[in-house]
């Protein structure tokens, strides 16, 4: 065996190996600024895509939402004033006395997710984004959570049964029992829909809130969407929806 | 005058440092059988003390032992610290690079042990899923994320299989326990039933012969958590010995050999592309010509027998059910093992190349020809190669199968007995009872660490009833309850249960 090869080969075999496997490290982190863009997700939806679809839905249902309620609104109770399906007028004495000392009470019941993916963690975090937003606004004073699982595990009702008004009676009363009287359930849902196009596929998520009057069963429904475009390289997003626009076929 | 030719002293101190590396391997590998043997036997004390000598004495063995340390803690009722131990594990695991340049070399020189113990896919998943068991059986306080993270990882591992060229059901397999806690977690929420049922369906799909699925998925979909005035009793039994890696030697493989082959003839191509020219010789085309290498030594799945099927649990007195297999983990390592053979055979064959290259290297620049070059060649290259050894490291003391049953029981106190049962539903041991206090709409977790008839009971019930019910030869601990199963004063109740195949 000619040495000189042999020693070259030796030493192929050794630099291959490490050669290929350099530039392995470990783990950093570090804190973004404000001004720092959402990270779009490669696989799925993500903070750049969740974050602006609920608050969009959530400014849209607290502008269709009504006014805030004053006493003096009430002083005839018989008198409509008001054509929304949310019009306090319409509500018998006793609840519009209610109503009238405050803010709406909201009980988020949570959200359901009837999308093609998984929500992981990031279920918590909309309902908590949902809820913190529908307390700000001066209309509307959130329910706890925490009394909301009180209630659904004393009643044992399922989130998605209360659409019955049988449930939703049980339910308020049992919110009551506790000291939350309830005038508006307000239930999320995130949907998708998936188009797939060779190696490429655009997925558009929707979040829908849906609030319910408890008193009158009237309902109102806001729902914001994003679209979002998956490829197998960076040049998908050009060819499909840039100068190529291939996306319509 | 004959010329006396002195070995190269850098050859001699590599076979001195290859042979003192072996020895203390084989001293760290037959402590840590000796530990498994006594977690088996139910001598915790033992097991737990020879594995803290093992991490101590062995380096390469410290991941290996720690993994195993944190299932003897569980064991014994410490969920806390084995918690802690797994945390940082999988923190370390995470952290480390997939391959380190420096104990690759060395790997080449010597043998796989020489490698950063990395946990095979399976174990990365299951790190979480017994943090997950741990969170159950202490606080309870991050077991939904280790979940999420057992989840995630999983999808994270069937990503990589993906771009590999390997088969991708061979080398990813999914494991059903992890989705099944998360359900079992979110459905407890009294809310989030979308998820519990996404989970089970999950879970379904993984494992179809897990036919609690099935109740699973129809009560979340349409029903309750449980019925008014009642709670949930969960059991998860770590049932049987898990599965350990042992040396064989194996043929090589038309597979390996080709992987190897090619491995080899890259790096020749690349270092000929670097010195193409004018001198270039013809005899550079050819490529590397693999020595005869007949056999290997590789690691090869063990599952040590145990002779416990299941676990038996009489409520009250009366039998309600036994645990059902969940996930099969001895199934999940002879499944990787088989996957990663030829890559396993085809490092062995590069390594035993390389070495083969370095002794005619040195036996040519000693000016050994003819029969004593022959002769030093054969015994250099075999004594050399004679030392290596597979790399066995594993996580032991995972169980053979995980194995869970639910049982709805009205709030208040209830005796729990959990009996060991063999293959035939004959009991093998007298069981142990705790006292569990079912809460309204709440879940209760009983974890079961069974390697054989020797059980241990962990729960995280610290009502003072409960801490009334130990057996006198358990130990209470700061985290939980621990009863084992050698309680002389239980007496035999007869029982019916009946084991699926």
């Amino acid at each position: 065996m000619n040495t000189v090869k042999t020693i070259r080969r030796c030493s192929l075999i050794f630099a291959f190996s490490c050669s290929s496997i350099l530039g392995c490290a470990g783990q950093y982190g570090h804190i973004l600024a404000k001004q720092d863009k959402d990270m779009v997700g490669s696989h799925a939806a993500g903070a750049a895509t969740w974050n602006p679809l609920v608050d969009e839905a959530v400014a849209q249902l607290l502008g269709r939402c009504p006014p805030a309620i004053h006493p003096v609104s009430f002083q005839n109770a018989s008198t409509p004033t008001n054509a929304s399906p949310f019009s306090t007028a319409e509500l018998n004495p006793e609840i519009a006395a209610a109503l009238a000392n405050g803010p709406a009470s909201v009980c988020f019941i949570g959200i359901e997710n009837k999308s093609a993916e998984e929500l992981g963690d990031f279920k918590d975090q909309l309902y908590e984004r949902i809820d913190a937003q529908i307390n700000t606004a001066e209309t509307f004073r959130a329910i706890s959570r925490r009394m909301v699982d009180a209630a659904l595990l004393e009643t044992r009702l399922r989130p998605d049964s209360l659409f019955l008004p049988v449930n939703r009676t049980a339910f308020a009363a049992a919110l009551g029992r506790q000291g939350a009287p309830v005038d508006y359930l307000l239930y999320a849902t995130v949907t998708t829909g998936t188009t797939d196009r060779n190696k490429s596929s655009q997925r558009d998520y929707e979040i829908t809130l849906e609030m319910v009057n408890m008193h009158s069963g009237e309902f109102l429904k806001e729902s914001a969407k994003i679209r979002k475009g998956y490829s197998k390289n960076r040049t998908g997003k050009w060819w499909n929806y840039g100068w190529f626009d291939q996306a319509d076929g | 005058m004959a010329t006396c030719h002195l070995p190269n002293p850098g050859l001699l101190l590599l076979l001195v440092v290859t042979f003192a590396h072996n020895a203390g391997c084989a001293r760290s590998v037959a402590t840590i059988d000796s530990a498994r043997k006594a977690f088996a036997m139910g001598d915790l004390k033992e097991a737990a003390d020879m594995l803290h000598a093992v991490a101590t004495e062995s380096a390469k063995m410290t991941d290996a032992a720690e993994l195993d340390m944190a299932v003897v803690e569980l064991a014994s009722g410490n969920a806390a610290a084995a918690e802690s131990r797994l945390r940082i594990l999988r923190d370390r695991f995470d952290t480390t690079p997939g391959l380190s340049p420096l104990h690759e070399a060395a790997a080449i020189l010597t043998d796989d042990t020489a490698r950063i113990f990395r946990p095979a896919g399976y174990e990365e998943v299951m790190i979480r899923t017994m943090l997950a068991v741990c969170s159950l059986a202490g606080d309870q306080i991050d077991a939904e994320s280790y979940t999420l993270q057992a989840i995630n990882h999983q999808a994270k591992l069937a990503a990589q299989a993906e771009k590999n060229f390997l088969n991708h059901s061979d080398i990813y397999q999914p494991i059903a326990v992890a989705p099944y806690l998360r359900g079992v977690l979110r459905e407890a929420t009294h809310h989030d039933y979308d998820d519990a049922t996404r989970s089970y369906q999950l879970v379904s799909s993984v494992r179809p012969q897990f036919a609690a699925a099935q109740a699973d998925i129809a009560r979340s979909s349409g029903g309750a958590h449980s019925a008014p005035g009642h709670g949930v009793l969960y059991v998860i039994s770590c049932v049987g010995r898990g599965p350990i890696l042992q040396e064989i030697v194996a043929p090589t493989t038309t597979a390996a050999l080709a992987i190897a082959s090619t491995v080899l003839n890259s790096a020749t191509n690349q270092t000929n592309d670097d010195t193409d020219g004018p001198d270039r010789s013809d005899d550079d085309d050819e490529p590397i010509a693999l020595p005869n290498i007949a056999s290997v030594k590789v690691p090869e799945v063990v599952i040590p027998n145990s002779p416990l099927a299941t676990v038996g649990v009489l409520v009250n007195g009366a039998a309600i059910g036994t645990t059902e297999t969940l996930t099969d983990v001895g199934e999940l390592a002879i499944l990787q093992n088989t996957a990663e053979m030829p890559w396993t055979i085809a490092r062995a064959v590069i390594r035993r190349v390389t070495k083969e290259a370095a002794v005619a290297t040195v036996g040519d620049s000693l000016g050994l020809e003819g029969t004593a070059g022959s002769l030093f060649h054969f015994a250099a290259a075999s004594a050399w190669s004679g030392t290596e050894k597979a790399d066995t490291r594993c996580w032991g003391l995972l169980p053979r199968e995980i194995q869970v049953l639910r049982a709805e029981l009205p709030a208040g106190i209830h005796q729990i007995h959990l009996m060991p049962l063999g293959y035939g539903g004959n009991p093998l041991a007298t069981g142990v009872v705790n006292t569990v206090t079912i809460t309204d709409g709440r879940n209760q977790y009983l974890i079961v660490v069974a390697p054989t008839e020797q059980m241990h009971v962990v729960t995280s019930d610290q009502t003072p009833t409960n801490s009334g019910t130990v057996t006198d030869s358990g130990t209470v601990t700061d985290s939980g309850t621990v009863t084992s199963t050698t309680a002389p004063t239980l007496s035999t109740t007869p029982v019916a249960f009946s084991i699926a195949n």
